[in-house]
């Protein structure tokens, strides 16, 4: 073991030594050998497979995508709510729920990538399981029938995503890993439209049943867990976004192009669940459940959620739908007198209260904002009576005449007004609305403590690592 | 000689006996020169051979020397060594030995198997002996370090009872790697995890309810007794501990517990006896915002109070609820009882305590019990083979209540921020006020700290066992093996009770929480090695060589089970009409043999060291595959150099050294993976991409360290200086880095990067000649003075700068650019703090969380029977990130402003937004101790003559704090222990200062 250890006249040494040392070896040896370390796996989570070898396997990815598509939705309603001017956090513990969308959002903050990381992996859980399913062993119906319900799934995040982002733009996936340069708001429209296309023909091309099953939030208000029926999901989808392209590309776009988009919307919106006079309530659904491992409705709680005092006080008297709210604790927000409510909302009256994702009674007025933009005196006709009928059934409220519009922006001013107390406190529409049809400033400035310059903010900054991964400040997109 | 402290009184046994070679008879008595009390224990070894004694109860030995002239080489611990002539005729000797206050006779460890007395060592390890670490009771052991070691950043994550606090040696030495030092306790290495308690099922500051890192958890090297405790030694970088491999990036600790050794073999044995009776009490307050009449009708109103009922108030406080004063008021009573036996019989030594210690907080419901047993055996079970074992069992009861981020406005600071000061939330006839400031019926804090509870129970059990086997002992060389190892396992139980009475209860709609989480862990290691030493027959020099291999495995399992919507009194979680579980597992094998060549020459003045360590573990990316770890170190004592020897510098002797040596920092060993989340949706499990991509290459990170510096000893052993420069440079960080989102995955873990961290140590320790006297004695005076400044620079990064958010589970580490965040920049310092400026796009530079420089002083004055002694902590520079200041400004309760620090909230001071990044510079008086050692002829009367000393002590620890920081206290840390991100205040548990008043007793 050492180079001096042979010492003169030590033999006996010399012998016991050498034993020891073989020992020490075998042992070593032996400790070497026998330890070979067996390598250890992820001992707390499986690790994704970008295939689809069988049913269970499918039922975790298309499960996973409804997962993505559920994780921020309250959170999201909560800040568009808030920058659309129906809704507060009134938090002691984080001033940024005010601060923030009312305010100025910071790239830091937790708002801006809750409001984006989660659609993007759930993009990336769509494609993969596109690819996954198409090199499967299932049957081609099964695997139109799963392409279908991915792209579907995969627009709706896109629609997230450019909801709160809008004219900056966002970027398109194509691959896991891939940076894309961030796409204007009229190219990412376009995909979206182009998602839910390719969706609807795949879920054409379909079977009876999709290979996995759906949660009640698809059955519950009416059917949607078919490929038949989901297709008019897909379609109700594609309405909005058509609507979309109208409106907000109207700027760019001829008038023959606006009309175009909402003759498109009109016609997807036909092939949708939507239903003159049907049930107001039919749609999908987003469930929660205190299940462990589940996810339960994070805007339930009385003591930081209250209503902008402006949802009872620009209410039209008599509205059905001030039952939504009610009077609760008063709460203020110190550092700017302005802020304060005792309204709480009571539509969302428990930690499982479902959200929906589009309804029916969405849908009729999403019909009717589109016939506003014909502009001809038979859609005129069919908006007022699509708006008459939420009104009433809705609202209990009367039936309303043209004439009593003094200017067209007016008219669209009132199915904007229907839209905000139909949708209250489980959409974020009302800000998208605004913002498309320029009637954003409209909504003033809620913080007079100080102000923002040049207004509250109309989208969400990025986040600050998609801006560091870039290397810029503030994002730029390409046409 | 010089070989394992552990072998040296084994050989000196062995050595004793082979008289063969001994031609006469010496006798001689060692005591102790101040006192003349005979000093036990003692080695006497006759120089040049291996033949020597080890001093009796009387002091007495007995040696068989060569004839002609001798020298003896004397040494106790605790003593400067001496050197006595005998000449040939000589047969009785006297020798007198000087109390080492230096420390330079104090063995400090080399490699694996070998140690060395510092004042031959080729490194600055830093030594902390039993006396200095119980000068002044402490929870946990590293804050008996505070201030006492350069280079060792000693600083507590909040003020709650039991500990959390984290050691940062040498600078930033990982990114997101562990931060904690390796701890090794008698050989085996123990875990300093902080398992966290799971107060986010309550306080929900990470959103989910499984435990967080915010939880303000505990490290759980809490749980050594300090009394147990005969040494500690801090390898401060690479070049020291490389000899621990890929564990020992950040650091070794090395503790050695107290044994019977050292007695003198045939003695009666010694009970030491400590009862500590004391208190706590609030230090530093954040201070709350006085309102005027005027101002609280306006706040009240504002939430819909009457003025009747806002002067009702307003009055019922004079106008000045002191919530701090009234929440964190408690003066408990505490105590600390320690009972401790050693002795020393035939062959067999023994070492045995109890301690049981309670420490209450300054808040209701708030406390640490800590029970302890411990036994350590050593037995001479043939001449050439022995065996220890040491053993400790621990039991330990955390409650700490609720602090720290939180989320739905339930830990004290955060009540405090949002209600004015005017508001009584004192409970009145056992009802607790309703808080309308924060909704109805609110918070009341009060309520919460009665009914909230956060018991957090440990049992530990630390063994360790090792036999060494003398396979022989010559003249000029000898042979040892040793095998040696343990285990240390402990388990954890933690039952959170949020009743649903408490008013915030409901607002979730599920009343009513309870979790039950049981965690346990282990780790357990071996070791065989064989030590070898060779001298020639001049004796000009020693060779040490030794190799071996070490094991090491880890596990840790903990399920977190909580439990919503409970029935009142109910705190069975299987009860709840919710229930969430949360399990994790985490383990890891690794194997390393090493080898290292000493070579102590030229009349013990040189040593010069080689290793090598090669070491594989299954947390690698490669699990087979061996990493490499190299040392190498010299050092050459100069004695009396003429150029350095006058009236003004006296220098005894001066040891320049220089190391170098690498170590490593493992991967964890979920890294190499990518995991995907779930949850379920409606009864199915959905699967989603993971948020961090893992590396199957990962590998560990490379700390390559070059010390260099020099030790001096000065005016006879008065004055001693350690100057040390180093350079550590980390190389293949392991780096979570932030990808853009948009790709799928939000980050993604690979090597990659370096870091640069050089500093400079200096440590001056000297015994001033005071010739003060007073009625007849003097008084002898020893000052300590460490200095540490160290600088870390990111010297490479291979991805884009970024901010650094979150660690490698996805749990945040900070709050984002809007306060302060960490940000990873070439060319930059590693401990930068950014935050946001010029609305909001940009980040710019707010702050600095590593200090300009540490500075401690000890000092400790002996008079007679007095022994005063004292350290101060000066900590200059660092910066924290207020964001407690952010919640009482969105409130506008601050105390600083007129508006309560509303303006400050949205004010620009034109460089940014960063108005919460504050330097956090301090000075702390961490302890201060006066002890009264009484007569003999009182302890006598006391003790009927059963006691032989006894002592009466008063002590307090962080009693004074000086400090421009805003907050509570210049060290909290809302995550807890962390590489990088260590600065974020967030409604802490406030810091208290202790005092305790003990008597001391010696059997």
């Amino acid at each position: 073991m050492t180079p001096h250890d042979m010492l003169p006249g030590a033999a006996r040494t010399r012998r016991r030594f050498a034993g020891w040392a073989m020992v020490a070896a075998c042992a070593a040896a032996a400790s070497l050998v026998a330890c070979s370390d067996n390598p250890i796996p992820d001992l707390n989570n499986p690790t994704v497979q970008p295939s689809v070898p069988n049913a269970a396997v499918l039922q975790t990815y298309a499960s996973g995508l409804l997962v993505g598509d559920r994780e921020q939705l309250s959170f999201e309603i909560l800040v568009l709510e808030t920058m659309g001017r129906d809704a507060y956090r009134i938090d002691p513990a984080d001033p940024r729920f005010i601060q923030m969308p009312l305010g100025q959002f910071s790239p830091g903050a937790f708002l801006s990538d809750f409001t984006w990381n989660v659609h993007y992996r759930t993009i990336k859980n769509a494609v993969n399981l596109v690819t996954g399913i198409d090199a499967s062993s299932f049957s081609t119906e099964d695997k139109a029938a799963v392409r279908g319900f991915a792209r579907t799934i995969q627009a709706l995040q896109y629609i997230h995503v450019i909801d709160t982002r809008d004219t900056v733009g966002v970027p398109i996936f194509t691959a896991a890993g891939v940076m894309n340069p961030i796409s204007c708001r009229p190219a990412v429209l376009n995909h979206i439209s182009a998602l839910l296309d390719s969706a609807k023909t795949d879920l054409a091309a379909a079977g009876a049943a999709f290979p996995f099953s759906l949660p009640s939030g698809f059955t519950s208000n009416g059917t949607f867990n078919t490929p038949a029926e989901f297709v008019k999901f897909n379609r109700a989808l594609a309405a909005k976004v058509y609507m979309y392209r109208g409106y907000a590309t109207k700027d760019s776009t001829g008038a023959s192009a606006v009309q175009l988009m909402l003759d498109s919307a009109l016609i997807a919106m036909t092939a949708s669940f939507e239903t003159d006079g049907g049930t107001l309530r039919t749609g999908i659904f987003h469930t929660y459940s205190t299940s462990s491992g589940d996810l339960v409705n994070q805007n339930f709680d009385n003591s930081v959620y209250r209503a902008n005092p402006k949802v009872q006080s620009q209410a039209e008297g008599g509205d059905g739908r001030l039952s939504k709210i009610t009077t609760g604790a008063a709460l203020s927000f110190p550092a700017d007198a302005a802020i304060a409510s005792n309204l709480v909302f009571t539509n969302v009256s428990s930690p499982t209260t479902p959200l929906p994702i589009i309804t029916n009674e969405e849908l009729i007025l999403l019909k009717a904002q589109i016939l506003w933009g014909k502009n001809t005196a038979p859609t005129d006709a069919q908006w007022l009576a699509l708006v008459n009928d939420i009104r009433n059934r809705a609202g209990g409220l009367g039936a309303k005449v043209l004439g009593g519009f003094a200017t067209r922006t007016a008219m669209l001013r009132e199915i904007l007004n229907q839209k905000r107390y139909s949708l209250l406190w489980e959409s974020g529409d009302r800000l998208v609305d605004f913002r498309m049809h320029g009637l954003f400033p409209t909504l003033g400035q809620e913080l007079v403590a100080s102000p923002p310059a040049g207004g509250p903010p109309m989208t969400i900054t990025y986040p600050q690592a998609e801006l560091d991964a870039r290397g810029i400040t503030a994002p730029v997109c390409t046409p | 000689m010089r070989v394992s402290r552990l072998v040296i009184p084994l050989l000196a046994v062995l050595v004793a006996s082979s008289a063969a070679l001994a031609q006469r008879r010496v006798v001689g008595r060692v005591a102790d020169q101040g006192t003349g009390e005979p000093l036990p224990g003692a080695s006497v070894v006759v120089v040049g051979t291996n033949i020597g004694a080890i001093t009796g109860d009387n002091g007495a030995f007995v040696l068989r020397a060569p004839d002609g002239s001798i020298a003896l080489l004397v040494r106790r611990i605790g003593y400067k060594r001496v050197n006595v002539t005998v000449g040939p005729s000589d047969s009785v000797v006297t020798v007198t030995m000087q109390r080492d206050v230096l420390q330079l006779e104090t063995q400090v460890i080399t490699g694996a198997a070998t140690s060395v007395a510092k004042r031959n060592a080729a490194n600055d390890v830093a030594t902390v002996t039993a006396d200095q670490l119980t000068n002044a009771p402490s929870p946990s052991i590293e804050s008996a370090l505070s201030g006492k070691i350069a280079g060792a950043q000693v600083i507590a994550n909040s003020g709650a009872p039991g500990g959390g606090n984290q050691i940062r040696l040498r600078g930033v030495t990982s990114v997101f790697g562990s931060a904690d030092p390796l701890y090794v306790v008698d050989g085996v290495i123990i875990s300093n995890d902080a398992i966290q308690p799971g107060t986010n099922a309550i306080t929900a500051a990470a959103r989910s309810s499984n435990a967080s890192n915010q939880d303000n958890g505990v490290n759980r090297i809490a749980d050594l007794n300090p009394n147990d405790i005969e040494s500690i030694e801090v390898l401060k970088g690479a070049s020291a501990s490389a000899i621990y491999g890929s564990k020992a990036s950040n650091g070794v600790v090395i503790i050695r517990t107290k044994s019977g050794a050292g007695l003198g073999g045939t003695g009666k044995p010694v009970v030491d006896f400590i009862q500590r009776v004391g208190t706590r009490g609030l230090n530093r307050k954040n201070g709350l915002r006085k309102f005027k009449l005027a101002d609280a009708y306006t706040r009240g109103t504002a939430v819909g109070l009457d003025s009747a009922t806002i002067l009702q108030s307003y009055n019922s406080c004079g106008g000045f609820c002191d919530y701090e004063e009234q929440l964190f008021g408690e003066h408990p009573l505490n105590y600390e009882t320690n009972l401790s036996v050693r002795g020393a019989n035939s062959g067999t030594s023994y070492f045995a305590s109890l301690l049981n210690m309670y420490d209450g907080g300054i808040q209701q419901n708030t406390g640490y019990r800590k029970q302890g047993v411990r036994l350590n055996l050593t037995q001479t079970v043939t001449p050439k083979l022995s065996v220890q074992f040491n053993n400790n069992v621990v039991r330990s009861l955390t409650r700490r209540g609720i602090s720290n981020n939180d989320n739905v406005n339930i830990t004290p600071y955060f009540v405090m921020a949002f209600t004015p000061s005017f508001w009584d939330l004192r409970p009145k006839n056992g009802v607790y006020p309703t808080n309308p400031f924060v909704g109805n019926p609110g918070t009341n804090p009060f309520q919460n700290a009665a009914l909230i509870q956060t018991p957090d129970e440990v049992w530990r059990l630390i063994s360790a066992a090792s036999a060494t086997y003398s396979v022989f002992a010559h003249d000029r060389s000898s042979l040892s093996v040793k095998l040696d190892g343990g285990a240390d396992r402990f388990s954890e139980q933690v039952n959170v009770v949020s009743p649903r009475t408490l008013y915030f209860e409901g607002n979730d709609g599920l009343p009513g929480t309870v979790t039950s989480l049981s965690a346990t862990e282990i780790l357990a290691n071996w070791n065989l090695g064989a030590i070898h030493t060779w001298t020639p027959e001049s004796r000009n020099w020693l060779a040490t060589t030794s190799a071996g291999l070490q094991r090491a495995i880890s596990e840790r399992r903990s399920t977190n089970a909580v439990g919503r919507d409970v029935l009142l009194g109910q705190e069975n979680v299987d009860r709840a009409a919710a229930i969430s579980i949360f399990a994790d597992h985490q383990k890891q094998r690794g194997l390393a043999a090493y080898a290292q060549e000493e070579l102590l020459g030229r009349d013990e003045r040189l040593l010069a060291t080689v290793g090598l360590r090669a070491e594989r573990n299954t947390a690698n990316g490669d699990d087979g595959k061996y990493y490499t770890f190299p040392k190498a170190s010299v050092s050459y004592r100069f004695l009396t150099p003429t150029l350095l020897n006058h009236w003004l510098l006296r220098v005894d002797e001066i040891k320049p050294r220089l190391a170098v040596g690498q170590s490593g920092n493992l991967p964890l060993p979920i890294e190499k993976y990518s995991p995907a989340l779930t949850a379920t949706y409606a009864g199915q499990n959905g699967v989603t991409p993971g948020r961090v991509l893992g590396d199957p290459n990962i590998k560990p990170e490379t700390q390559t360290e070059i010390e260099g510096g020099f030790d001096a000893s000065m005016f006879d052993g008065k004055a001693s200086i350690n100057f040390t420069l180093y350079q550590k440079t980390i190389n293949d960080l392991i780096l979570i880095f932030a990808r853009a989102p948009s790709t799928g995955a939000e980050a993604q873990i690979r090597n990659g990067g370096s870091i640069r961290n050089r500093g400079a140590e200096t440590m001056l320790a000297i015994t001033p000649p005071t010739h003060l006297s007073f009625g007849g004695s003097a008084v002898q005076w020893i000052s300590r003075t460490t200095f540490a400044k160290n600088v870390g620079i990111v010297t490479a990064l291979p991805v884009p700068a970024y901010i650094v958010e979150r660690d490698f589970t996805g749990q945040r580490v900070a709050f984002g650019a809007g306060y302060g965040i960490a940000r990873l920049e070439k060319g930059k310092k590693v401990t930068q703090i950014v935050a946001s400026c010029n609305n909001g796009a940009a980040v710019c530079v707010a702050g600095d969380a590593a200090p300009a420089f540490n500075m401690g002083f000890s000092n400790e004055l002996n008079w007679k029977s007095w022994r005063a002694s004292t350290v101060l902590d000066w900590q200059n520079g660092g910066s924290l990130v207020d964001v407690s200041q952010d919640v009482f400004d969105a409130f506008a309760t601050s105390p600083d402003k007129a508006d309560g620090g509303a303006a400050r909230a949205t004010e620009n001071d034109g460089k940014g937004n960063h108005q919460y990044v504050y330097k956090a510079g301090f000075w702390k008086l961490r302890e201060l101790s006066v002890a009264y050692t009484l007569p003999p002829n009182l302890v006598n009367t006391i003790f009927q003559g059963r006691a032989a000393t006894a002592r009466l002590e008063f002590s307090g620890r962080n009693l004074f704090t000086w400090s421009s920081y805003p907050g509570v206290d210049p060290e909290v840390s809302n995550f807890g222990n962390q590489s990088l991100s260590r600065f974020v205040d967030l409604a802490p548990f406030p810091p208290s200062r202790t005092f305790y008043f003990s008597l001391a007793a010696s059997f």
